[in-house]
């Protein structure tokens, strides 16, 4: 079920009503079938994947909690990681590595081939798989107890606000608010509704609306020229940032409704200074996921400087390829890891370069060259993420250079004129908002004066939406990976 | 006073969603754009009918078997050759409309004060068709499908008559299904839901209208560029000779003569609310004919025929029957399994005009093709006569009467 269908503007406030009409005791039970009904609307067979991977770390992990010595505990956490692992793989990764196989076997003439399975990629299979071995490492480390009712567990694993696309929960955070005695709280629903209004908007107004333009330059780049291909790389970078984050926003805001508290994904990312900090605000449960259990293990910064460096590449490479199975993905993953290294190496020139060139006295402007600098940097490596192949994504940075700014026409993509100036003006929208909130501190300022004004946004945004919102129930970019 | 709080809070949702539709109304009311409007060829179709300089008196509206299959100039010349009439009509067909399209668009062609029409010509199509559940489904969120329930009487039509279905297939909790369906596009319409741009791109887009192939609206199969269309044509090809056959034993329920009342089947509010769309022309001068179009699929004859038939007479064409229209179901007038190739059009406008002038003048004509076919027919068979008695050869010849071509795709 997707946020932006009709059947969940009729599943959520009948779960919501129920929820809060039934007793405490018997919450988690509608909960669970609520969350296994919104995943089986997609594809039922597919829900019975979550329940292998619930069924397995369940046991594992009880049985690992019996088990004093770490290194006895081992062999169950492999059993976990095997089944969450082997079915990401299986899904996901098979016909990638198979047809990689493939060409290489070619590349040496060798008349080996391995078939293609064409296997469906579940919906959320990537996050409900990490959501769980977070949890098996951490009962692993004996960081969390492991839960001992069964459907509490379940429910941990297939909690529907963020089953498919996260954010990616840690088992410290949520398992203890099924527990939690949640009453009917005003302010935190309309809160929960206010952000899942807001997330509305960046999806249906803003990310639906650029995908018409965005397509059509990247299913074949060679027919586009300079200001069109930079124009649909700037449009991907707000769509797959608004669709992204919209789809966050949208899950924590109805999480919110019904009492539960989920960790912020998006800290507007593309107002970060530096690569680094643009990956403590893009998908911020994914980025600490890796950093807890693959950066940290493979030894972090604490180490020497060669090993440092390799700890961050493999952890971005591994990330570009959890985004999935493409080598468009696993190139985009070291280009951000290649920055960061980069950016390593740079710093004490940087530093003394900031310092010398009497930028230190004007720290607004540095900050703003610094803001552009990381977004551009940000968006090359969107030209990987989008295109459909290395190739393509060639093509894309040659023709950036033929641009000029008299060159700009609002017909640049004469079947999306419309959709082209509405996209642009509400991105204007969507970053004086953010502006607001970054600079100056305002939190909310659409939705924080007194009653009648916030009634009129209300209003006026909700016709926004409804009025200028694509509303063809396309698919959130993340539900892929 | 949990459950206080929880409806009070139900109720504001409730405020503010009556705030946004009320918005709704005049966001539209204040832009003047068109509402529902479907596909290009619409708003070509739109274009071409307010021309100032042609007058236009009837309208055909339909699916593409009216978009393809209904030759304006064709239908004039028949009628003011056989009659005193003038017509000048337009075809508004649309490739796919439903059955609530064409109630809507005719709607809107009936309120329309710009155009002064004397004739609207509606395709009469199935209801079960029309609301096949994976189109209706992935449509619903169209521009194309809120044609259907613009207003509040275009929805009522679509329940009504939907409820109206009888069949195996359609139980209550699928007709409950429907009425969802219809309701949520009622609201998405009242609240503009992702119209805006749409709206926008129609009241500015510049609709380049093709003079050589579409005449007067119409537009052959023969010319159509789309692959699709290419591959209907090959399909057909294979088996023409079976569907052709069928159709022929299916459109035979037309010339059954039976009452509607008769048939389990007869969705009766689907007619009534057909009979009210003929008052609601009648009341502007306008009179509403129904068409039955050859060339229908499977089951659509049976489940039309009743509708059909509780018409009233003055108001409904029948040249769906093959007994009375065997050239309409011949391989070589036919395109695929429901369009009309461009001989066929031409051949089905006339019919249509011989029919349009039985019922509303009570003039019966001969159609040129059909007494030329009949004279070929005989000349060859005195020819074959003669050819016999020459030769003394006493083996009767084929008495049938079916015209050659037909034989031939018979034999296919």
């Amino acid at each position: 079920m997707l946020f932006n269908s009709l059947a969940f503007a009729l599943f959520f406030p009948i779960v919501v009503l129920l929820y809060f009409l039934c007793p405490h005791k018997y919450r988690w039970i509608l909960l669970l079938i609520a969350s296994y009904y919104f995943y089986m609307c997609w594809k039922a067979e597919y829900a019975l994947l979550i329940l292998l991977s619930t069924v397995v770390d369940y046991f594992v992990a009880i049985k690992m909690s019996k088990i004093p010595e770490k290194q006895q505990r081992r062999k169950w956490l492999y059993i976990s990681l095997f089944v969450n692992l082997g079915l990401l793989f299986t899904f996901k990764y098979l016909d990638f590595f198979s047809g990689s196989l493939n060409t290489l076997f070619q590349s040496f003439n060798l008349l080996a081939e391995i078939p293609a399975f064409k296997l469906l990629l579940p919906v959320g299979i990537s996050f409900y798989t990490f959501q769980t071995l977070s949890y098996s490492v951490d009962v692993y480390n004996g960081k969390v107890e492991p839960e001992r009712h069964f459907g509490i567990f379940a429910l941990y694993v297939s909690f529907f606000p963020q089953l498919v696309a996260g954010p990616i929960e840690r088992p410290g955070r949520l398992l203890p608010q099924f527990r939690e005695r949640v009453k009917f709280d005003y302010e935190r629903v309309v809160d929960g509704l206010r952000m899942m209004f807001w997330g509305f908007f960046m999806k249906l107004v803003i990310a639906d609306n650029a995908v018409g333009i965005v397509d059509t330059v990247y299913r074949s780049p060679e027919k586009y020229e300079g200001l069109q291909v930079i124009l649909a790389t700037f449009l991907f970078a707000f769509q797959i940032f608004c669709d992204f984050a919209g789809y966050s926003i949208i899950a924590i805001g109805a999480a919110k409704v019904i009492g539960f508290d989920l960790m912020q994904n998006f800290n507007r990312p593309y107002f970060a200074t530096s690569i680094r900090e643009f990956w403590q605000r893009w998908h911020i449960s994914l980025s600490t996921w890796f950093r807890d259990y693959c950066y940290i293990p493979l030894g972090g910064n604490r180490t020497v400087k060669w090993r440092w460096y390799y700890n961050l590449m493999v952890t971005f490479v591994v990330s570009g390829l959890w985004h999935g199975a493409n080598w468009t993905f696993v190139v985009w993953g070291f280009l951000h890891g290649l920055y960061l290294i980069a950016a390593i190496i740079w710093k004490p020139y940087a530093d003394k370069f900031y310092v010398r060139s009497g930028m230190s006295e004007l720290p607004t402007l540095s900050r703003v060259l610094q803001i552009f600098t990381t977004f551009i940097l940000a968006c090359l490596a969107w030209v990987f993420f989008r295109a459909q192949s290395v190739a393509d994504a060639m093509t894309i940075f040659k023709k950036m250079p033929n641009i000029s700014l008299g060159q700009f026409r609002w017909d640049l993509f004469p079947k999306y004129t419309y959709q082209l100036k509405t996209v642009l003006f509400f991105i204007a929208v969507l970053l004086i908002i953010h502006i607001l909130e970054e600079f100056r501190g305002i939190r909310n300022p659409l939705f924080s004066k007194h009653q009648p004004v916030r009634w009129v946004a209300y209003v006026v945004f909700g016709l926004i939406i409804l009025s200028f919102g694509a509303f063809s129930s396309s698919q959130f970019i993340y539900f892929r990976f | 006073m949990m459950k206080q709080k929880v409806f009070l809070f139900f109720g504001k949702i409730i405020l503010l969603v009556l705030l946004w539709m009320i918005g709704g109304a005049l966001i539209r009311s204040a832009t003047g754009l068109p509402y529902a409007w479907v596909t290009d060829r619409m708003l070509a179709g739109d274009k071409m009918l307010h021309r100032q300089d042609k007058d236009y008196n009837a309208v055909f509206v339909g699916s593409s078997r009216v978009y393809r299959g209904v030759v304006p100039h064709v239908f004039d010349n028949f009628v003011s050759k056989h009659s005193n009439k003038k017509i000048k009509s337009f075809n508004y067909g649309i490739g796919g409309s439903t059955s609530g399209m064409i109630y809507g668009q005719a709607r809107e062609l009936i309120a329309d004060k710009s155009l002064d029409l004397d004739y609207i010509f509606i395709e009469l199509r199935s209801l079960e068709t029309s609301l096949r559940e994976a189109a209706f489904v992935k449509n619903l969120h169209t521009h194309r499908s809120r044609i259907w329930v613009n207003d509040f009487q275009a929805l009522r039509f679509g329940i009504r008559s939907m409820w109206g279905i009888k069949g195996a297939d359609w139980d209550t909790l699928k007709k409950i299904r429907y009425t969802g369906y219809f309701l949520l596009k009622y609201i998405e319409c009242k609240l503009n839901v992702g119209g805006m741009i749409r709206m926008w791109e129609a009241s500015n887009k510049e609709v380049k209208v093709k003079k050589e192939l579409c005449q007067e609206g119409w537009c052959p199969m023969d010319y159509a560029k789309d692959v699709d269309i290419k591959k209907l044509r090959k399909k057909f090809v294979k088996s023409a000779s079976h569907t052709l056959k069928s159709n022929r034993e299916n459109s035979k329920i037309f010339a059954s003569g039976l009452q509607a009342e008769s048939f389990p089947s007869y969705n009766k509010p689907y007619a009534e609310e057909l009979i009210e769309l003929i008052i609601e022309a009648a009341e502007r001068d306008i009179t509403l004919m129904v068409v039955a179009l050859p060339m229908m699929k499977g089951h659509d004859y049976e489940n039309i025929y009743p509708v059909f038939a509780a018409l009233p007479t003055k108001h409904k064409i029948d040249i769906a029957d093959s007994g009375a229209n065997p050239e309409l179901y011949m391989f070589d007038h036919c395109w695929d399994d429901t369009h009309a190739n461009e001989a066929g059009a031409r051949l089905l406008t006339q019919r249509l005009a011989q029919r349009f002038l039985k019922v509303q003048l009570g003039k019966e004509v001969k159609i040129p093709y059909w007494q030329k076919k009949e004279k070929q027919a005989k000349i060859k068979q005195h020819q074959e006569k003669d050819k016999k008695s020459k030769d003394q050869n006493e083996v009767e010849s084929d008495q049938s009467g079916i015209p050659a071509d037909t034989e031939a795709v018979q034999q296919d």
